[in-house]
C-alpha cells in the first residue's frame, strides 16, 4: 500500500466508527474524485476492523492499514465509483448574476436530476421528474439573472410603504369611480397571480431563476391585489362590478397551456397595456394614496413586461415558427371574445369620471377625451412593444387591434 | 446456508450463477458491554451471549463455529438466542438488531452480529459507543448465491446471468431493485468463501 498516495487525510483521534468518525470520513470521501484516496489516522482499536466492514457496506475500496506511530494507524480508502462527488466545487457568490456566471444554464436539462441544483453533484440512478420545460432556448432569456436581482431588490411592503393615513373621503361620484377601477384592477391582478403559477412546476429546476423570477411576480401581484382592494374598501360605496367581458378575457388567459404563449398574452400584451392604464390612474388619482400605490404597482408591472419581452424576444430569435404560433394564439383568443362587447362599461365610465375629477358636464367632456387618448396610447405602445419583441410593424398593428378589450 | 445445502444435495452438480457484491467477505463481530469484564474470548465462558436466529450464518452458526475454533468452550457460554427471523437465513437482520438491543440493555454481556449490521447501525447512530464495543472479528466468509438445478438448460442459465449482469446502479429502474435486494452490482459466483460454513454445518450434523 506504500505506493498509494492519499489526496487528503483526516485525523480521527480515538473516535470509534459509530462515535463520530464517519462525520469526518464521509465528507472527506465525498470531496474526492472517484478512485481518489483518503488517509484516515486513528488510534481507536475497533476502527481497524470496522473501517474495512464499512467500506464493504459502502463499496469504497479499503486499501489497507499501517501503524505510523505506536497505537496510531493510517488506513487508506479509495472512493467508490457508486457515490456522488463534490470535487471541484466553485466558490459561492451573492448575486444571481454571479451565480449564473459560475453555474451556466445547460442547453438541455435532464429530468432525472430532479430538484438538484445545477452544479450539485448528482448521484446516479435517481427517478425521472415530470418537468416539461427542459430546453434553455424555450425557457431562459439571457437577462434572467439581472431581472431576478432587480425584482428582489424592488420588493416593497403594502402596509408600511403606502401613506394610508392620508386617505380622504371624496365626492360620491369619485368614490364610486375609484372603487370600480380598484375592483377591476384587483380582479385582473388575481389572474396575473394564477397564470404564471401554472407553469412554475413545469420549469426544470436547472432553470430555477425563471421560476424564482415568476415567484417575485406572484408576490408582486399578491401585494397589488392587497392594496387595490384596500383602497376600494376605503371608498364609501364598497366594491364595484365584475363584468362578463373581464371574466371571459381572463378565462381565455388562464386556459393558455403553453408557457411562451401565456407569457406573451399576459406580460407583453396584457401587463404591457396595464402600464398605460396605471399611468392614467396615477395621473388622475384623486388623492396621494391612490397615486402612490398605482405608481408602485406600475413599477412592478414594468419588470413583468421586461421579462415577458425578454422571454418572447429570445423565443422568436431561436424559433421563427413562433411568430405564426403567437399570432394564431391572439387570433383564437380574439375569436372567443368576439361579440362580448368592448371595454367593460363600468370601467369606461369610471375612468372618464376619474379623469374629469367630477360630474360637471364640461369636466366629463375633458375626461372622455382623456379616456379616448388612453385607448390610442395603449394601441401605440403595444405596437412599439411588439416591434421590440421582434414583430414587423404590420404584424404588430394587426396583433394590437386583436388584443382583448379587457386590456388584460 | 441454502447454497451449501444445495451443493451437498446435488453432489456438487448444481450451477452457481451469481452473487451480490454484498455477499462477499462477510465477517461476524463479537460485541461486548464496556462495563463487562470480558477482555478476551475465553472470558465469554460463563457469560450470557446473545445470538441470532438458528439459521443465521453471520449472527449464530459461524461466530459460534469460529469461537470454538479459537479454543472457547462454547458449551460453557450461556447462549441467548433470538428466533425472530427463522427461514430467512439471517437475511432480514432483525434478530441481529435484537442481539444489539439485548447487549445495550444489559440483558446480555455480549452478542454476535454480522459486520454489515454492526457498521450500518453505527452509521445510523443507533449504537452507543459508550456502552458497547467490538471484542473480536471473525475471519471472512461468503454468504448467499443464486443456484440452479443441475438439469437447467444452458441457454436459460446464460440468459439469466446476462439479465443480472446487465443491471446498473446508475439506471433508476435497476437501482430501485438493487437497493431492495441490498447490492450495487452482481458478481460472478465463487465457492471458496463457503468452506467455513460447510465445515460448521458438517460439525452441527455430527452433533445432531
Amino acid at each position: 500500500m506504500s505506493n498509494e498516495v492519499a489526496a487528503i487525510a483526516v485525523d480521527g483521534g480515538d473516535l470509534p466508527l459509530g462515535g463520530g468518525l464517519l462525520a469526518l470520513v464521509r465528507p472527506a470521501l465525498t470531496s474526492l474524485d472517484r478512485g481518489g484516496v483518503l488517509a484516515v489516522l486513528s488510534s481507536a482499536r475497533s476502527v481497524s476492523d470496522d473501517l474495512p466492514s464499512w467500506c464493504r457496506a459502502e463499496r469504497h475500496e479499503y486499501l489497507g492499514v499501517e501503524e505510523i506511530s505506536p497505537g496510531v494507524n493510517r488506513h487508506l480508502i479509495s472512493r467508490s465509483r457508486f457515490s456522488a462527488s463534490t470535487a471541484h466545487t466553485l466558490p459561492g457568490s451573492l448575486s444571481s448574476r454571479d451565480t449564473v456566471a459560475l453555474e451556466p444554464f445547460p442547453a438541455n436539462a435532464d429530468p432525472a436530476t430532479g430538484f438538484a441544483r445545477r452544479g450539485a453533484h448528482v448521484e446516479q440512478g435517481g427517478p425521472g421528474y415530470p418537468f416539461t420545460l427542459n430546453e434553455r432556448n424555450h425557457v431562459v432569456p439571457p437577462e434572467i439573472a439581472k431581472l431576478y436581482d432587480q425584482a428582489v431588490a424592488a420588493q416593497w411592503e403594502a402596509n408600511r410603504d403606502i401613506p394610508w393615513s392620508k386617505v380622504k373621503s371624496l365626492p360620491a361620484p369619485l368614490e364610486v369611480a375609484l372603487a370600480q377601477v380598484m375592483t377591476f384592477l384587483a380582479e385582473n391582478e388575481l389572474s396575473a397571480l394564477y397564470v404564471p403559477s401554472r407553469f412554475i412546476a413545469r420549469i426544470h429546476p436547472h432553470f430555477a431563476e425563471v421560476a424564482m423570477l415568476l415567484a417575485t411576480q406572484l408576490a408582486d401581484e399578491a401585494r397589488h391585489i392587497d392594496v387595490f382592494l384596500k383602497r376600494a374598501r376605503l371608498c364609501q360605496s364598497g366594491l364595484g362590478v365584475s363584468s362578463v367581458v373581464t371574466s371571459r378575457s381572463l378565462l381565455s388567459l388562464l386556459q393558455s397551456d403553453d408557457f411562451t404563449e401565456a407569457t406573451f398574452l399576459l406580460s407583453v400584451l396584457g401587463e404591457g397595456t396595464f402600464l398605460d392604464l396605471l399611468s392614467f390612474i396615477e395621473r388622475f388619482a384623486p388623492d396621494e394614496v391612490t397615486a402612490e400605490l398605482t405608481r408602485r404597482a406600475k413599477n412592478d408591472e414594468t419588470r413583468h413586461v421586461h421579462f415577458g419581452l425578454a422571454h418572447v424576444r429570445f423565443g422568436l430569435a431561436n424559433d421563427a415558427s413562433l411568430y405564426k404560433r403567437l399570432e394564431d394564439t391572439v387570433r383564437r383568443r380574439s375569436a372567443t371574445l368576439h361579440g362580448a362587447g368592448g371595454v367593460p362599461a363600468p370601467l369606461q365610465d369610471s375612468l372618464t369620471i376619474l379623469a374629469a375629477g367630477g360630474i360637471e358636464p364640461r369636466s366629463v367632456s375633458r375626461g372622455h377625451e382623456s379616456y379616448r387618448e388612453l385607448l390610442e396610447t395603449m394601441h401605440l405602445s403595444r405596437i412599439k412593444r411588439l416591434q421590440h419583441a421582434g414583430f414587423s410593424l404590420e404584424q404588430a398593428e394587426t396583433l394590437s387591434h386583436l388584443h382583448t378589450p379587457n386590456f388584460m | 446456508m441454502a447454497h451449501v445445502r444445495v451443493r451437498q444435495r446435488t453432489g456438487g452438480e448444481s450451477h452457481s450463477l451469481a452473487m451480490r457484491d454484498s455477499d462477499r467477505d462477510f465477517r461476524a463481530k463479537v460485541i461486548v458491554r464496556r462495563d463487562s469484564d470480558i477482555k478476551s474470548l475465553k472470558d465469554l465462558e460463563g457469560k450470557t451471549l446473545a445470538v441470532g436466529t438458528a439459521d443465521s450464518t453471520q449472527a449464530r452458526i459461524l461466530p459460534l463455529y469460529f469461537l470454538a475454533a479459537q479454543g472457547v468452550d462454547v458449551a460453557r457460554i450461556n447462549v441467548m438466542p433470538f428466533e425472530s427471523d427463522p427461514g430467512k437465513h439471517g437475511d432480514t437482520g432483525s434478530s441481529e438488531l435484537d442481539v444489539l438491543r439485548a447487549v445495550h440493555e444489559r440483558r446480555a454481556d455480549a452478542g454476535t452480529v454480522g459486520d454489515l449490521v454492526w457498521v450500518n447501525e453505527q452509521a445510523a447512530g443507533h449504537i452507543d459507543v459508550n456502552k458497547v464495543e467490538p471484542l473480536w472479528t471473525t475471519p471472512g466468509f461468503d454468504h448467499c448465491m443464486f443456484d440452479a438445478h443441475p438439469h437447467l438448460a444452458a441457454e436459460k442459465i446464460e440468459a439469466f446471468k446476462r439479465a443480472l449482469f446487465a443491471m446498473r446502479w446508475e439506471n433508476p429502474q435497476h437501482r430501485r431493485l438493487l437497493e431492495l435486494e441490498g447490492l450495487r452490482e452482481w458478481l460472478p459466483a465463487r465457492e471458496e468463501g463457503y468452506r467455513s460454513l460447510e465445515e460448521a454445518l458438517a460439525l452441527q450434523a455430527q452433533r445432531e
